[in-house]
């Protein structure tokens, strides 16, 4: 058999699952229930290489995004490489309206995901590091007592995966993995900082209200990040809600008063409503700040450019009208 | 009355056009700070994502083994790693940053591995190979 042969064998098809052995590597790794086995997906038979799609869709399906494989071949899949690659496989995920959050690479927190009724799509490689063999598949569920993993195949059922077997195949390719958030949903295992990243990409594609339920939910969960607050406050702003941006601007300074972006932002916000005043006591120790900072991250040019706007509008004197 | 009424539709149009765009200004405010911005300005230098990044690293199997063979503890390492002076911090999550992802038996990554296992070291005062990365 040609190598290219064997390529396109493996690729795609599934394996034969391993009978399950007698190791504990589940529980090791933190595995916090006997079985997850309740998560609903849709499954499709896949053609010859198309994995990709397959898993995307039974991914989003998950999630109560309807999209059929065909249709999401002629967004990740490329012919010329009879393969998907990581980065649009994210990206369909995005322009299906789902936050497309890569998690850690450590089999702890696909458990923990796969805990919370989150579908996990893996990236696996059964061939060798030197002759990769890449498949996508999507985990459903574990079996703690029998150390194996569900995952999507070619049936309408999720096969039976050892352990063993999958954590080899998934390390042979960078413990690669993500998970798709509906509208709202938080991930088990991300720290904010992922997340917020994951719904700002999304952000960058839809209307500020299509993210907003995921910002909100942010601050439930973690209602002591900075980081949080203010994106929620730059959502509210680009959706016209000064009056809501400002509280959540505000926010962001009881948590952090050194805080420049917010300072910036809720500065601008003032002065563009008239209040020159609170405005410029708010910037100018940010911009005391962000000078004496200078350098990557300090936003020094932003601040001092919003500083001559703040001035600039002083002389045209419209009066105060507080968000 | 037709040259009017397409004047008038002209101005309509544009008064509509100059309207739909107002609308939607508010999603770039000009001089305002975008999340992406103070995400990325917090993400290479926040200490909090430089420390994600190396227990990630710390909690992979193999790290921990190899670890283990030279008589350190990974989860001291981390604690360790935690108390390290930001710069510092910084320097070790940038090293880490630049090994493969995934760490396979392969011999480059394995390499890769022993590289990052010395660091590790390093940094964490246990050992002093690459003393130009200190003081």
């Amino acid at each position: 058999m040609t190598r290219r042969a064997a390529r396109a064998l493996a690729s795609c098809l599934p394996l034969l699952a391993q009978a399950g052995c007698s190791t504990q590597l589940l529980r090791e790794s933190g595995a916090a229930l006997p079985a997850v086995a309740g998560i609903r997906a849709e499954f499709f038979p896949q053609r010859e290489h198309q994995c990709g799609p397959a898993a995307l869709a039974t991914l989003l399906s998950s999630t109560g995004a309807a999209a059929t494989p065909d249709a999401l071949a002629h967004e990740v899949y490329i012919p010329g490489r009879q393969g998907s690659v990581q980065a649009e496989m994210l990206a369909a995920t995005r322009r299906h309206g789902r936050v497309a959050l890569v998690l850690e690479p450590q089999l702890a927190a696909l458990l923990q995901e796969l805990e919370h009724g989150h579908a996990v799509l893996v990236l696996q490689n059964f061939g060798l590091p030197s002759l990769p063999l890449w498949h996508y598949a999507v985990l459903v569920g574990y079996d703690r007592a029998r150390d194996a993993v569900l995952v999507s195949g070619a049936g309408d059922r999720p096969r039976r995966l050892a352990a063993r077997r999958f954590i080899g195949t998934w390390r042979r390719a960078g413990y690669w993995s993500f998970i798709a958030l509906p509208p709202g949903g938080l991930p088990a295992s991300a720290r904010p900082a992922r997340y917020l990243d994951a719904v700002a990409a999304l952000e960058a594609l839809v209307q500020p209200a299509d993210v907003y339920a995921d910002y909100q939910a942010a601050v439930g969960r973690w209602p002591a990040e900075p980081l949080a607050w203010f994106a929620l406050a730059n959502n509210r702003m680009a959706a016209g809600r000064e009056p809501e941006a400002a509280a959540a601007y505000r926010e962001v300074l009881r948590l952090q008063p050194g805080n420049l972006p917010a300072r910036n932002n809720l500065a601008l916000l003032l002065a563009r409503r008239g209040c020159i005043d609170e405005a410029s006591a708010l910037l100018a120790p940010a911009r005391d700040a962000a000078r004496a900072a200078a350098g990557q991250g300090s936003f020094a040019a932003q601040i001092a450019d919003s500083w001559h706007e703040i001035q600039a509008l002083r002389a045209t004197g419209t009066g105060c009208r507080p968000p | 009355m037709s040259i009017r009424l397409a004047a008038v539709r002209t101005v309509v149009g544009v008064s509509l056009g100059a309207l739909v765009t107002a609308g939607f200004p508010l999603r770039v405010h000009a001089g305002m700070i975008s999340t992406r911005a103070a995400i990325d300005a917090a993400a290479p230098a926040g200490r909090a994502a430089n420390l994600e990044r190396i227990d990630a690293v710390l909690a992979r199997t193999e790290v921990r083994a190899r670890l283990q063979s030279l008589g350190v503890n990974a989860d001291d390492a981390a604690a360790r790693a935690a108390a390290l002076p930001d710069a510092d911090l910084a320097r070790l999550a940038r090293s880490v940053d630049k090994l493969p992802a995934g760490g396979d038996a392969g011999l480059l990554e394995l390499a890769g591995f022993v590289f990052l296992v010395l660091l590790l070291l390093d940094y964490l005062d246990v050992i002093h190979v690459f003393s130009h990365h200190r003081r």
